[in-house]
């Protein structure tokens, strides 16, 4: 897959915040949809994140190594009368990711003109 | 009328994610169509938890769907050659076939009617069928394979849709043939795959 090859895009950390978040308040596998409540609140707004926009950072992410998946087991979904799920996992790689994310200063923006004095 | 809006929102928002995952190895294919099954699902039942209306569930699905749509776009053409497989290439050309459907077959039977030179002694009742049936047949074959194709009366309404706009314009039959061919096969390979 192409892409940047370091760093992580902005969904690509709020994604992982909000991962480790709820890991820290007992959950440590997720699934696409739980994130994506995770950040509406956490931004304190009423839509949810795009749909192909989340899976589209949850599969890079994943091939990246920051996160690892498996399928959830069939008859748990059964029992519950839900389709099964995807459950994510945040890896070390993940978390270092955005340790240096968040150390690393913003990247200037090169296009915009310095302010006329 | 408003759950309607949302089931068929729901149906084509499912017929998307299978034309953008069409040709793809079908495990991948089939995983990523099963993790969004699975997101809709979840999003109907968090909708019921924190009561909303079913305007607003229809409304929230569709821009979910309409804003990650580029993204998708983007996922699937950034898998590369690595989202193609020998396996899919059934399901890929008969998206093509769909999409040609659509996307050309609809604007060049409008065009066509509206330009008038090939149905010159046609009533104005007919020229408003040669203009409506093609949606409606169109919709029809949509319909069908956004129901996931395993449905027997979605292939008889095809069928009919197909009938009726031979009868009123016996030219303009390419288009939904085609389409319906395309959701035929897919039918045809489903139940093979699914033994």
């Amino acid at each position: 897959m192409r892409g940047r090859p370091s760093g992580l895009l902005p969904l690509e950390q709020s994604v992982i915040e909000a991962a480790l978040e709820l890991r820290s308040e007992g959950t440590p596998v997720f699934h696409g949809f739980i994130i994506a409540t995770h950040m509406r609140e956490d931004a304190g707004g009423r839509q949810l994140t795009a749909r192909g926009t989340l899976y589209k950072a949850l599969d890079r992410l994943e091939r990246r190594g920051y996160l690892r998946s498996r399928w959830e087991d069939a008859d748990i979904a059964m029992a519950e009368g839900r389709p099964r799920r995807r459950l994510y996992e945040v890896t070390a790689a993940g978390e270092a990711a955005l340790a240096q994310s968040k150390a690393a200063p913003a990247v200037p923006n090169l296009m915009r003109r310095p302010a006329q004095t | 009328m408003i759950r309607l809006l949302g089931q068929t929102i729901e149906r084509l928002d499912a017929g998307w994610v299978w034309l953008y995952t069409a040709g793809m190895p079908r495990a991948e294919a089939v995983g990523r169509r099963d993790e969004l099954a699975s997101d809709q699902w979840e999003m109907t039942a968090l909708a019921r938890t924190e009561g909303w209306s079913d305007l607003a569930l229809a409304l929230q699905r569709l821009l979910r769907w309409l804003l990650g749509m580029p993204a998708d776009m983007s996922w699937r053409a950034c898998l590369g050659r690595g989202g193609f497989s020998r396996e899919g290439m059934p399901d890929l050309i008969a998206a093509c076939l769909l999409a040609f459907g659509y996307l050309a077959g609809l604007p060049l039977s409008m065009a066509s009617a509206v330009r008038g030179a090939s149905f010159a002694g046609h009533s104005g009742s007919q020229e408003l069928l040669i203009l409506i049936v093609p949606v409606v047949v169109a919709l029809c074959v949509g319909g069908f394979l956004f129901q996931e194709v395993r449905r027997i009366p979605g292939t008889l309404i095809s069928l009919a849709g197909v009938a009726s706009l031979a009868v009123a314009l016996w030219w303009t039959i390419t288009m939904p043939l085609m389409s319906v061919a395309a959701a035929l096969g897919i039918l045809y390979r489903e139940r093979r795959l699914r033994g």
